[in-house]
């Protein structure tokens, strides 16, 4: 699927359920890997996928490409300190291009809008309502807590689906 | 009734207060003839056989235990009861002494809502779905514990409208994850169902997508290249002292 074909689609997909999520490309950084979907840990938290390669969907919430805000979650780092998926996340700037393929071959191709540092904890803000189709990415950022076991913050870059 | 049933030429049978065609039955111990152009209603359940002489119109079944059920140009009407949401604005519901079989006389919703997102906070759940584009007078929320439960519900009226619509359901438990799915209706006819959508307690926590970073090997390596650096340097100036104070 080309690029300079997506807008019509988009413009289709909102109107239509989409098929689940399949695939991330974010030309920018350098990403292009498989999107696994993702529910909700005991504790509360969205879960992420059990290695740094792949990001994972919130399932419970939109797809990408419907109504409302989709979340894409991927790794800041991996277990052995390679670099995740989202690792050059934050050098994502307005107007960059993220593109999701889904199972029914169907391109979204999503803009930067902004981008936002979050303490870790509830933020409805990220998973918020709207008209349109959103997808919003989270990783990691910030210093490493080791009490914690996490970093002291999370960068969430906001899109828009292209219209 | 004990023997036979048997009707006259264009006669009818008539419900009075309140009774509804579903709830009449005629038990008849050997044989039914209904004569024709019979406006007939009730299920006939007969030992023997069942018969129309010609175009009679029935709401209701006709059940014969041995015999024959013989039909001759009969009209048949499946008989239903009126729920409570039809008994409000069908014009022929069956409150009334009517012969007519209570049929909604309301149209439906040509489009079913997309339930496209739910916000938990605390007890409460906000729904986000598409509006119907026609044939709307209410919408009703059906929801429970597992995909397809219908254990609760909430109506609410509504009217056309182009935007995304929005209900709130207060009293949920905040700790169950509930299902929910939304229909539009008007009168009483009832739209179709949208797609059915889970909601956990709330919106989840943002991810920790983090690990531990590898601790820095720089400090090792410098502090033994500057000890290396140093007793090099140690053992070149000795030697020059040596071979200085040699010659």
């Amino acid at each position: 699927m080309k690029f300079q074909n997506s807008s019509k689609q988009t413009q289709e997909a909102v109107k239509t359920a989409p098929g689940s999520p399949i695939r991330l490309i974010i030309p920018k950084i350098n990403v292009d890997t498989l999107i696994e979907d993702m529910g909700v840990t005991a504790t509360g938290t969205m879960e992420v996928p059990d290695n740094a390669i792949n990001v994972g969907w919130f399932k419970l919430g939109p797809q990408p490409g419907q109504r409302g805000s989709a979340i894409i979650a991927g790794h800041f780092d991996g277990k052995n300190g390679e670099k995740g998926v989202f690792t050059d996340l934050d050098k994502l700037k307005k107007g960059d291009q993220i593109t999701i393929k889904d199972t029914n071959g169907a391109s979204f191709v999503f803009i930067v809008r902004e981008i936002r540092i979050y303490d870790p904890g509830y933020a409805n803000s990220v998973f918020s309502a709207s008209e349109s189709a959103h997808l919003n990415l989270i990783t990691c950022d910030g210093v490493w807590d080791g009490a914690k076991k996490s970093y002291d913050k999370r960068l969430v870059v906001f899109t828009d689906i292209l219209n | 009734m004990g023997t036979t049933l048997t009707t006259f030429s264009n006669s009818t049978v008539e419900l009075i207060n309140g009774t509804q065609a579903c709830n009449v039955f005629w038990q008849v111990g050997s044989s039914a003839v209904l004569g024709s152009g019979t406006s007939f209603i009730g299920d006939i359940l007969a030992d023997q056989s069942i018969t129309d002489n010609g175009g009679s119109s029935v709401t209701g079944r006709f059940l014969a235990r041995i015999a024959a059920v013989t039909l001759n140009n009969t009209t048949i009407a499946k008989s239903t009861c009126a729920t409570a949401s039809s008994s409000s604005s069908s014009s022929s519901s069956s409150s009334t002494s009517s012969t007519s079989t209570p049929v909604c006389a309301d149209f439906p919703p040509t489009n079913n809502p997309d339930l496209f997102q739910i916000n938990r906070a605390g007890s409460n759940a906000t729904l986000y779905f598409t509006p119907v584009n026609d044939h709307l007078s209410y919408y009703y929320i059906a929801y429970g514990l597992s995909p397809g439960d219908e254990r609760f519900g909430v109506s609410f009226q509504a009217g056309l409208s182009s935007g995304v619509v929005n209900f709130t359901i207060n009293d949920l438990n905040p700790d169950t994850t509930y299902y929910f799915k939304v229909r539009g209706g008007s009168g009483c006819a009832p739209g179709g169902w949208s797609n059915n959508k889970e909601s956990n307690s709330k919106n989840p926590m943002l991810p920790n997508t983090g690990n531990e970073p590898p601790k820095s090997t720089i400090p090792w390596q410098i502090s033994v290249g500057v000890f290396i650096g140093i007793a090099t340097f140690l053992v070149l100036i000795q030697k020059k002292q040596r071979c200085s104070s040699s010659s």
